[in-house]
């Protein structure tokens, strides 16, 4: 799909940063971020290794709390995962994160591992949480292992099974880190179908982190480009529109993979 | 690289000079591990300094995490989020170390009572063997084996189940998953302990027993001499006491292993580090503790 292709009307901002500093230990690796996500856009957070995109990431999905700034949902200013039990939980269940390895329970099966998101709202019969799960594993084409365990299946099936259990409470926004590393050719364009579908039966908001320049060009509405010299976010646009008409040599070098000793400023 | 950091804003000692400088583009904590090698013996000790205290803020803050759970677990809706895998670690700290426990228990009881009774059958006392055995072994070494068992074998593996978690990110999506990690992985581990301590100490106490009878007997001594001599000194009081330290033990053991676990920093090796601490410092903490109740139950005069 080209992009930018959905509808360019007024839609809602699902996900907004306002001057958020994210970073470590009292040091901010990416500075004076401001995002705007619409809903139903999938979006994609680029950059080098170690510009702090992944830390950009932990810090929107609330593992670490912003240095300096805000990051709001819908509009919602967000609560620290973890640190408000109480308080978090329904901001959490419109939000779902598929993490860069999966991040699947070892000593759960994958069905065990998509019903522990229940375990946060009030009971409800087993039978009713089983076939919720076993209807996000079937769109995931997992259903047939719903039995097996994390370690008997493969990576490229752990991420899916990761994305199915970031979708099991249906949230409104789903994170992905770098979701098609790793992945051959072939299931890697099979995830990029399968996050498409999801974003456009759901009106899913998604937001990823990827380096895989194929699958940026090929599902990704808009991206930011963040840099880790100036620790700043240095462009912002559509995949395409980023690679031919950034004023910025870093942006375009990235799309156009040219490796750092034949970059000259234009 | 010389040169020692306050806090994020640095003060530097150089020679004798004293500046202050901006805050560093690394974080503080990275740049204590990796200049640690290169500094004299004054940054050394305020790194010690400071990482102490930051040790020790991190025990509170993990208390009160603990204490937030237990609330919230106590209120919980819904059944099955209060302890859960519960049975299968009750399983796997408690019923699954008995045999160890009662064969370190069996054994303890039998050298002592062998050496023992060695030293006092120049006496011709060598009855007062059983006394002996009963009193310590109710009082204090049932306690000791069932803890030693517990930090060797549970306190290890809550750390690396919960250190291995962290290391793959399980945790972190526990937390966007609106899970408090010490409320799902710590509580079930601490109650487990803190059952299967006091109940593996009855195990090592039998088994004892057993041990010191076995010495007894060589010497001539029916079973019932050797029961009655045994419980002659000891109360019913005696054992509701050290059942109960076994209680708290139970808990501490868990939760240093836990918390162990739940700091663990990035890689296999870190893995390694978090559970050689857990046992460590949750055999530390219990001697230490242990130490504690014998002050305060020698004042009450028990």
């Amino acid at each position: 799909m080209a992009a930018g292709q959905k509808g360019n009307g007024a839609r809602a901002i699902a996900l907004e940063t306002e001057g958020l500093d994210a970073g470590y230990g009292g040091f901010a690796v990416q500075r004076n971020v401001n995002l705007k996500i619409a809903q139903g856009e999938i979006f994609v957070l680029l950059g080098g290794s170690g510009c702090g995109k992944s830390t950009v990431m932990r810090t929107l999905v609330g593992l670490q709390p912003p240095l300096r700034g805000r990051v709001k949902f819908f509009g919602e200013t967000f609560v620290q995962a973890g640190v408000e039990p109480d308080e978090s939980p329904p901001l959490l269940r419109r939000v779902g994160v598929m993490f860069q390895n999966g991040a699947l329970f070892g000593s759960k099966t994958l069905l065990e591992n998509c019903a522990i998101p229940f375990e946060t709202l009030p009971a409800r019969p087993q039978r009713q949480i089983d076939e919720i799960c076993m209807e996000k594993l079937e769109a995931v084409g997992l259903a047939a292992f719903a039995g097996h365990y994390p370690s008997q299946i493969s990576g490229g099936m752990q991420k899916r099974a990761a994305i199915a259990r970031a979708l099991v409470l249906d949230p409104d926004i789903l994170f992905l880190d770098e979701p098609s590393a790793g992945l051959d050719p072939v299931t890697s364009a099979g995830l990029d179908e399968l996050i498409l579908e999801i974003r456009d039966r759901r009106r899913m908001t998604v937001v990823m982190v990827s380096h895989e320049l194929a699958s940026i060009f090929a599902i990704a509405d808009r991206a930011v480009f963040f840099d880790r010299e100036t620790h700043s976010a240095l462009d912002e646009g559509a995949p395409a529109a980023l690679r031919d008409g950034s004023q910025h040599e870093a942006v375009r070098a990235f799309f156009n993979r040219t490796p750092a000793s034949r970059q000259v400023e234009r | 690289m010389q040169f020692m950091q306050f806090a994020k804003y640095g003060i530097i000692l150089r020679r004798g000079w004293v500046t202050v400088r901006q805050p560093r583009k690394t974080a503080f904590i990275t740049d204590m591990a990796t200049e640690k090698n290169n500094c004299g013996i004054a940054e050394r000790t305020g790194m010690a300094i400071v990482s102490l205290c930051l040790a020790v803020g991190g025990i509170f803050e993990f208390c009160g995490r603990l204490a937030a759970a237990i609330w919230r677990a106590c209120f919980a809706r819904n059944m099955r989020s209060r302890l859960p895998g519960f049975s299968d670690i009750f399983m796997r700290a408690g019923a699954e170390a008995v045999p160890v426990t009662m064969l370190v228990g069996f054994l303890l009881g039998f050298i002592i009572a062998y050496m023992s009774a060695a030293m006092l059958n120049k006496f011709g006392a060598e009855i007062y063997v059983a006394n002996l055995i009963g009193l310590s072994l109710i009082k204090e070494l049932g306690i000791i084996v069932a803890a030693i068992v517990i930090a060797a074998r549970s306190a290890s593996a809550f750390a690396a189940e919960i250190g291995t978690m962290t290391v793959n990110d399980e945790i972190a999506a526990m937390r966007t998953m609106g899970i408090d990690p010490v409320g799902y992985l710590v509580l079930p581990r601490i109650i487990a302990g803190a059952l299967a301590l006091p109940l593996l100490s009855l195990f090592a106490d039998l088994a004892g027993l057993v041990g010191g009878y076995l010495t007894l007997a060589m010497f001539g001594y029916s079973a019932k001499v050797f029961l009655t001599n045994a419980f002659s000194f000891c109360a019913p009081a005696d054992l509701v006491t050290s059942l109960a330290k076994g209680v708290v033990f139970g808990m501490a053991i868990s939760a240093a292993g836990c918390r162990c676990g739940l700091s663990t920093g990035l890689g296999a090796d870190a893995v390694g580090k978090a559970t050689t601490k857990a046992v460590v410092s949750s055999l530390v903490l219990f001697i230490a503790m242990d130490g504690i109740f014998a002050l305060i139950l020698s004042a009450r005069g028990a």
